[in-house]
């Protein structure tokens, strides 16, 4: 989860991950900030997020695409 | 059959009674009968494209279909191994399905939209020209392909399963409100909602009727009128000052605003009278305080569609996750980010452009909007670190309100390019605006001078009330002052709507359908 929070700071240093759930409701993050997440997630982690993942309830919080990542994981 | 005439009235009318007089299973059909009489009113011959592209999208969507069924019957037996082998050749096989039949659809669309720009663009080179082709275009196929090519794709991506009923599948695919002008339906939405029934609603049928008569406000009063006085000047641009040809860039996006968005009104409304809701194109762009927030306010679905079926799939292909690898290593994660962007916009904007129209002009235009979204991203450090050097408070009106003006400014002249005869004419507009003369005073009965002094009257009250509309809805307040609005106020704002219609109604109206987005 620390290297999750990690990359997201890193892509956009001025929202605080540790305590925001509504970063797609709330427009705090946009496509271009999704795209850059998911390629260091899928680097990172060694996991496929494709864009049928790209749901507003998967990127929402850092704990969602923690939890989506996980499912990834257990599926490969 | 024109949308702003009386004969589409009574042709939805007439929908809309025979709709709530049958069973409710049966309205589904209702529905389908005024598509195919709607469509084909504009042309028998159309109706042949679209029955044949629907066709291999509804066919192709169910061999995807059977394809995962036959998968998921194999693997209930195969050992892990096997499973490996038969999700890599289920992958294969509806890939090859998905392609086959995208190629198709879109090249129908491609041959049909684009061969005379390529043989224009050929014969530039050659100094015995090609001759130019006169094929059919049928109306919509711009909004109708890419609305086949979106269920298809979500079919692949087994975000939903294929429609097993074509006649369903076709009435999705040509529903009247939608098949001209869009918006850019998601099958999940609107077709899920044509399944469902809709019993007869009076409250719907007034919020319908109220949204029908601000839409043809919007079109005849403003739209209609401000594209005669918008017509005349740029006919004669050259013999015009700055100060007017400055007026007509600001007033042509009203006019865009008023005409696209008072289609949707109407065909909103009407929808909402049957019990569908149709997806909104529009959310008080104006109102963006960034020309990126301009296009996810504007066009709405327009954008989503490109998003998720061009945006995404390029910026996660393999070639930009290369890219943005290699540039992660050497320039960090920020540039990385900018670089996969960069490159998914390009892309984004040459088909936005072309999307619009086959040209070179709507190409440049789709450039230089492109430019200055990536000219935000690159400086958006910079901006920062200066704004916070200058002290300004972003949350201040006065800023908000010079980045509203900014946007609309920007959009606007950006506008001139894509709605010139050609490039060099919109150059030439920009160099006479650039002459000077940009602080001669308007003689708005001059500028104005096409049209009736009520008329401009009505024109100016209606942007005005546009303006208002959006303000509203954009605090929040729209609600609520619609709610609390006394009946003697809100009786009284529809008269004078209906009058404005009756006495101001019409204009330039000599576009497909009246309205200027079902040329594309």
């Amino acid at each position: 989860m620390d290297q999750l929070i990690e990359i997201m700071s890193g892509i956009r240093p001025d929202i605080d991950f540790t305590t925001a759930t509504a970063l797609i409701d709330d427009d705090l993050l946009d496509s271009f900030d999704i795209i850059a997440i998911v390629g260091e997630v899928n680097y990172k982690f060694d996991v496929e997020i494709n864009v049928n993942d790209l749901l507003p309830e998967n990127f929402n919080s850092a704990g969602a695409l923690y939890e989506l990542i996980k499912k990834l994981q257990e599926e490969d | 059959m024109p949308v702003a005439s009386f004969l589409f009235l009574l042709f939805v009318s007439s929908v809309i009674f025979v709709y709530f007089v049958v069973p409710v299973k049966y309205r589904w059909l209702v529905i389908l009968a005024a598509n195919i009489f709607f469509y084909c009113s504009y042309g028998v011959k159309y109706l042949v494209y679209l029955i044949i592209s629907s066709l291999i999208t509804f066919l192709a969507a169910l061999f995807l279909r059977k394809a995962s069924e036959e998968y998921t019957n194999d693997v209930a037996t195969a050992d892990k191994g096997q499973k490996k082998q038969l999700k890599e050749k289920l992958k294969k096989k509806k890939k090859r399905i998905c392609l086959a039949a995208l190629a198709i659809v879109l090249g129908i669309w491609i041959v049909l939209k684009y061969t005379n720009f390529f043989l224009a663009n050929i014969n530039a080179f050659l100094s015995e020209p090609l001759p130019l082709v006169e094929w059919v275009m049928p109306l919509g196929i711009s909004f109708y392909t890419l609305v086949l090519a979106g269920y298809l794709i979500d079919v692949y991506r087994d975000k939903y399963e294929a429609e097993t009923n074509y006649l369903r599948f076709f009435c999705f695919v040509s529903y009247f409100p939608h098949i001209i002008q869009g918006p850019f339906s998601r099958y999940d939405d609107l077709g899920k909602q044509l399944k469902q029934e809709h019993p007869f609603s009076y409250d719907r049928m007034e919020k319908g009727a109220r949204r029908i008569l601000w839409g043809f406000f919007k079109k005849l009063v403003v739209a209609d009128k401000l594209a005669i006085v918008i017509h005349a000047i740029r006919a004669s641009y050259s013999d015009h000052p700055a100060s007017y040809l400055f007026f007509v860039i600001l007033m042509y996006s009203f006019q865009i605003y008023a005409d696209f968005s008072g289609y949707m009104d109407i065909m909103g409304g009407i929808s909402q009278i049957l019990g569908i809701t149709l997806a909104e194109n529009f959310r008080q762009p104006y109102l963006a305080k960034t020309v990126d927030e301009f296009w996810r306010r504007w066009h709405i679905t327009l954008g989503e569609w490109f998003r998720d079926y061009v945006f995404y799939p390029l910026s996660m292909s393999p070639l930009a996750y290369k890219i943005a690898s290699f540039a992660r290593k050497r320039w960090g994660i920020k540039t990385a980010k900018l670089l996969q962007s960069y490159l998914a916009l390009f892309f984004v904007w040459t088909a936005t452009g072309l999307w619009h129209e086959a040209n070179w002009k709507h190409v440049l235009w789709g450039y230089l909007n492109m430019f200055v979204i990536a000219c935000a991203m690159q400086f958006a450090d910079f901006n920062q670190k200066l704004k916070q050097r200058l002290h300004i408070n972003e949350e201040a009106v006065y800023w908000k309100v010079f980045c509203v003006a900014r946007t609309f400014l920007l959009v606007s002249i950006l506008r001139v390019i894509s709605t010139s005869d050609s490039i060099a004419t919109a150059f030439s507009y920009f160099g006479h605006l650039l002459k000077g003369g940009l602080f001669v005073p308007v003689d708005f009965s001059l500028l104005f001078g096409e049209i009736a002094v009520s008329e401009m009257i009505a024109v100016i009250v209606g942007i005005a009330a546009i303006i208002a509309v959006d303000i509203l809805n954009e605090t929040g307040r729209w609600q609520s002052f619609k709610e609390n609005c006394p009946m003697v106020i809100r009786c009284s704002i529809l008269t004078i709507l209906i009058l404005s219609i009756i006495l101001f109604g019409g204009g330039e109206n000599d576009l497909l359908g009246g309205f200027m987005y079902a040329r594309f």
